[in-house]
């Protein structure tokens, strides 16, 4: 809703005469924060990985990204006992990228970019896989002292009951369609079921990161608890285009970071006010998400 | 109770014993109109030359004065009117109506000089301006379109939203705080366009009042300003059109007898073209899109004797926005947002001396949305509404007791009834139906107030208002826990079981002494409640904002003000000049928590986030009332601060407008008979805003296919409004050509230009990193550049 009267006002900005010049802005410099993406799930090792880094000061020219390198990053198996979670099952380390045979050749050219120069702060280990309705905990120590804990949830996977499309219209110069695509799945009867759907076009499956998905949508059930749901993607698909959904069931502090960075990521317009994310780690910014993955690819013929 | 049975006692004790004081007087009341429609005159002035001594109209043009008996003289004066004067010979109670004549209008020039208003200085009235809606006409316009609300703002104390913009704050009010009456009913979002123009049409207005302090007792529920709009009657002497047209708006009102003398209409409506003019310049992918505004404004009186009288008003406006995606015919949205108003008032002069109105006002805000996507299967329909509606009904005695006590008393009631959100639709085979339970509420006020003059130099006007809002069932409260996930039902209310009820006195008082003839300090505290509160996470108002009431977790909004000011006129009142000093403590301010989702949120009252507010400043004002060069010049120094425990580290942070300085000169000048010259300037210190301190790249990723990396930068925020936007100034020029009048003709050609010195003024500023050069660089976004407009308003008789 408000972001459709986002569109009006800009429609009315625009109309009215909006014009802009560079102007000079002199801020304090900020103070340097720790960043952490952490991600697992129980279905595809590549997207288990720990990205840690720094922020940025927002007015000073470099934008190298600053990968932090040597953390040692452990994540712990737990298990809940009554209404206890207990983090002491295994423990995985992750290791930096660097550090992984074989990943140097994959990442080469990630690393060739000179603005991620020092974007080296992801740590992996190939072996892990998480499982379904098991708790983990994220340690994340620096040599400097800094550490960074957190804690989350792999919930129980909630598989999409099905995927359909409809080409539309006549097709293009190519002999494309024009196709409109619609998952559905089954909410089940208990409440505070939270999902993030990854979806990703054009190019094949992710390798590294959840990044390399076009977009995503969150989902909860305050409303439509218990009921047959569906989304319906606005923007339509082409024939022979390769839809790949990463359609994942999250716990609620998860969610809740997931829907504070949608909205900062739609923040930039000039009416919003500042969001603040809702990290669920604790001495950085960011997420340890675990991700019940069901993953689906769809070509339309 | 106690209060109540207070309040009556004293009504009856200061209207009984002064009677007593008053048996060898007599009365002389009636009505101020202008003799050439039969528009009541409000704040007319009726002065009694051998005593010194007068009364002014009020907002229905009725006066009374209480005189011992004898021989006087009165003078009836009314800016831009030929005064009167009646030689009178009182032996008992009168009744006298004048009609006076539009000097305008008069062959021989009217040069106005002993009667000449001095209720700036004598008058116990502070912070409190009016404008009238042909002032408002001459004033360089944007667009060719004449404002109301973009006019109050070049009056001290009242800060513009922003370019061109239409929300104001009063004192460091929020714009949810200004009462925005249109012939009493209430309108809750006074905006059209998202803001650019106002949803009063000038040709309908005859009267505008601003009162930002010293709030008299008849008034209350919002804390900072009262913005009374009085509609225009209609001429119940002849048939009129009076009409303009404008580059993005027109309008037209037809008004004229129903019974001559007795009753009149006026009709008036007016809608942009905005769409039309904008769609050739659209891409054709946008051209099937539209978006416009209307309005339509009724009012109707009969006169039934010299003591009954009835008004009906009425009003409707709406803006519609319609989007068909060009890419697939099957994505449409329409919205649509808007008040409506209907009120019904009924005058009564019980006796020479008791001046009495009762209203029944209905009033509604609300928004609507209707979505569809898709077909058969892929079909997705839905549809969303929110709003408010309000029941009033006020009634109000205006009292002349003695010749030194003004009496006001009445009470004021009102139901709302809060709908934060219905949705109903279908998604393919599914069927959505959600309400977020309504909420209602009873606030009910009753005041009285005595303006009372205890001797030649000392007048005090004390009041009482005692206001109380009770929140009542029907209504079902969700239980949540910590983590805001619902856990069940906490408690249900019957219907009109109550939910939550509070209550308290408004103590008002405001004192004049007079220094000398023309010169007086004036001092005024006022303590008021704010039940209702705006829901709105944004920068700007949106018409998707909601209100919502006090609570049981929401407390009413508190705030005190207190001002002292010198008055003082110059050249036997040809001039007037003001210095106020103002301090005002706002408690219970509301912001919610970052990212809260204001619509569909069965638990937005425990994102409320509670804080203060405090404001403080001084205004100068100096204002030119006659000649041939009028106008004013306006100065405000004010420091305007939030502060939440929740939010900035609970450290005080300046209000988005906070305005260190404001200035703005008005200047009218009569070049001849047919040409006139309007000039404004303005200047302000820029808004405060939050600029991000840092960015994190996040949501790492890499093209398997391309080897590139991806990743998202997003703002880290610190302190709020710590930074200061460039200041806003700019001076706009309006040249008026009045053709000559005829009998059944008049019309006038105004040629506005807007920014006169091009100033790129800030509206936003958005910041891009330059990749290439590592640099990031900052860019204003400004709206409008010099700007000429032509507009023509015309009359037919």
């Amino acid at each position: 809703m408000r972001s459709v009267l986002y569109i009006i006002l800009g429609i009315i900005t625009t109309i009215l005469y909006s014009c802009e010049k560079e102007i000079d802005v002199s801020r304090p410099g900020s103070k340097e924060q720790l960043v952490v993406e952490a991600s697992i799930n129980q279905l595809l090792s590549n997207l288990n990985y720990v990205y840690v880094t720094k922020s940025l000061d927002y007015f000073k020219p470099d934008l190298t990204v600053g990968g932090v390198k040597d953390a040692n990053v452990i994540i712990r198996e737990g298990r809940i006992s009554g209404t206890d979670t207990i983090y002491d099952g295994p423990a995985t380390q992750f290791f930096n990228i660097y550090g992984i045979p074989g990943a140097d050749s994959i990442i080469l050219n990630f690393f060739n970019n000179p603005l991620i120069d020092n974007l080296a702060g992801i740590y992996v280990n190939p072996a892990f896989t998480g499982k379904e309705s098991t708790p983990y905990a994220l340690e994340i120590s620096l040599p400097d002292g800094r550490l960074v804990t957190g804690k989350t949830f792999i919930p129980k996977v909630i598989r999409l009951d099905t995927i359909k499309y409809e080409n539309r219209g006549e097709p293009d110069d190519s002999g494309r369609y024009d196709a409109f695509v619609n998952f559905y799945w089954q909410d089940p009867p208990e409440r505070n079921n939270y999902r993030l759907a990854f979806i990703k076009g054009s190019f094949g499956n992710l390798l590294l990161g959840w990044g390399a998905a076009e977009t995503f949508r969150t989902f909860d059930d305050e409303f439509l608890n218990d009921q047959y749901r569906s989304y319906s993607f606005f923007r339509p698909f082409k024939t022979n285009d390769t839809l790949n959904l990463y359609f994942s069931q999250i716990g609620r502090k998860e969610f809740l970071f997931w829907q504070s960075y949608s909205r900062a990521n739609d923040s930039g317009n000039p009416f919003s006010t500042p969001v603040i994310l809702k990290s669920n780690v604790t001495g950085a910014i960011g997420t340890f998400t675990g991700y019940a993955v069901d993953y689906r690819q769809l070509i339309i013929k | 109770m106690h209060v109540f049975r207070f309040l009556y006692l004293l009504i009856l004790v200061l209207a009984g014993s002064l009677n007593v004081v008053a048996q060898q007087r007599y009365s002389i009341s009636g009505y101020v109109k202008d003799s050439s429609n039969g528009e009541s005159l409000i704040g007319a002035t009726i002065m009694v030359k051998e005593i010194k001594t007068g009364a002014t109209t009020n907002e229905y043009g009725f006066f009374v004065l209480n005189l011992p008996e004898g021989k006087y003289t009165l003078v009836v004066s009314y800016i831009g009117f030929r005064p009167k004067e009646l030689k009178i010979n009182l032996r008992e109670n009168t009744k006298i109506n004048f009609p006076l004549s539009d000097a305008a209008l008069e062959t021989k020039e009217v040069v106005i000089t002993s009667d000449r208003t001095d209720r700036n200085v004598k008058s116990t009235e502070m912070s409190r301006l009016e404008i009238t809606g042909d002032k408002i006409k001459e004033l360089p316009v944007i667009m060719g379109e004449p404002d109301v609300l973009k006019a109050i703002t070049l009056l001290p104390g009242i800060k513009s939203g922003g370019e061109a913009s239409t929300g104001f704050y009063v004192r460091g009010g929020g714009p949810d705080q200004n009462l925005v009456l249109m012939d009493e009913g209430v309108i809750y979002n006074p905006s059209h366009l998202l803001g650019f123009l106002s949803v009063f049409n000038t040709d309908a207005i005859r009267n505008v009042e601003i009162i930002k302090g010293g709030m008299p007792a008849q008034y209350g529920g919002r804390l900072s300003s009262i913005l009374n709009v009085s509609l225009k009657e209609g001429n119940n002497q002849k048939y009129q059109v009076n009409g303009g047209v404008g580059l993005i708006a027109s309008r037209i009102s037809v008004e004229g007898p129903i019974k001559k003398g007795k009753s009149s209409f006026i009709v008036s409506g007016r809608r942009t073209y905005i769409d039309a003019i904008v769609r050739p310049f659209l891409a054709d992918s946008l051209s099937s899109n539209g978006y416009y505004f209307y309005d339509l404004n009724a009012k109707a009186n009969y006169v039934f004797s010299d003591k009954d009288r009835i008004f009906f008003s009425g009003y409707i406006g709406r803006d519609i926005f319609t989007f068909t995606s060009p890419r697939n015919t099957d994505f449409k949205v329409s919205i649509g947002w808007g008040n409506a108003m209907a009120s019904l008032r009924w005058n009564h002069v019980f006796s020479n001396k008791i001046f009495s109105n009762l209203s029944v006002v209905y009033n509604k805000y609300d928004l609507t949305n209707k979505f569809e996507f898709g077909q058969n299967e892929f079909k997705i329909e839905f549809n969303a509404s929110s709003g408010i509606t309000d029941w009033n009904v006020k009634y109000d005695f205006q009292h002349l007791a003695g010749t030194k006590h003004k009496l006001r008393y009445g009470a004021h009631y009102t139901f709302h009834t809060f709908q934060p959100g219905i949705a109903n639709g279908q998604a393919g085979t599914i069927n959505i139906s959600e309400k977020i339970a309504s909420q209602y509420a009873h606030e009910g006020a009753i005041y009285l107030q005595d303006e009372w003059q205890l001797n030649n130099r000392l007048t005090v006007n004390a009041g009482l208002r005692y206001v109380g809002f009770n929140m009542v069932g029907p209504y079902t409260q969700y239980s949540f826990n910590d983590e805001n996930i619902r856990t069940g039902i906490e408690k249900e209310w019957k219907p009109n079981e109550s939910i939550a009820f509070y209550h308290g006195a408004e103590p008002r008082i405001a004192a004049t002494y007079l220094l000398n003839s023309e010169s007086s300090i004036k001092a005024s505290f006022t303590q008021t409640y704010q039940f209702l509160h705006l829901a709105t996470t944004s920068g700007a108002a949106f018409p998707a904002d909601l209100w919502i009431p006090s609570s049981g977790k929401v407390k009413p909004q508190l705030a005190y003000q207190g001002a002292i000011g010198y008055f003082r006129n110059f050249k036997n009142n040809e001039y007037e000049s003001s210095v106020e000093a103002y301090y005002k403590p706002m408690y219970n301010q509301i912001e919610f928590k970052p990212g809260t989702r204001l619509f569909f949120n069965q638990n937005l009252e425990s994102s409320v986030i509670p804080g203060q507010g405090l404001s403080y400043g001084i205004e100068f004002f100096l204002k030119k009332k006659f000649g041939k060069t009028t106008g004013w010049i306006g100065y405000t120094w004010s420091r305007t601060t939030r502060q939440f425990d929740e939010l900035n580290n609970g450290d005080p942070f300046f209000y988005r407008y906070d305005r260190t300085h404001d200035i703005s000169v008005v200047l009218t000048q009569e070049l001849s008979k047919k040409w006139t010259m309007n000039f404004v300037f303005v200047f302000g210190t820029g808004n405060a805003v939050t600029l991000p301190t840092s960015r994190m790249p996040f949501r790492i990723g890499f093209n398997t296919q391309t080897g590139e990396p991806i990743f998202e930068f997003i703002d880290l925020y610190d302190k709020i409004n710590d930074y200061r936007l460039p200041a806003y100034h700019r001076a706009d020029i309006a040249f008026t050509y009045t053709h000559k009048k005829t009998k059944r003709w008049e019309s006038a050609w105004n040629f506005s230009i807007y920014n006169v010195y091009n100033r790129a003024n800030p509206f936003f500023i958005y910041f891009l990193p330059d990749i290439e050069r590592q640099e990031v660089k900052a860019y204003m976004v400004y709206l409008f550049p010099i700007l000429p407009s032509v507009a023509w308003n015309f009359k037919f008789l």
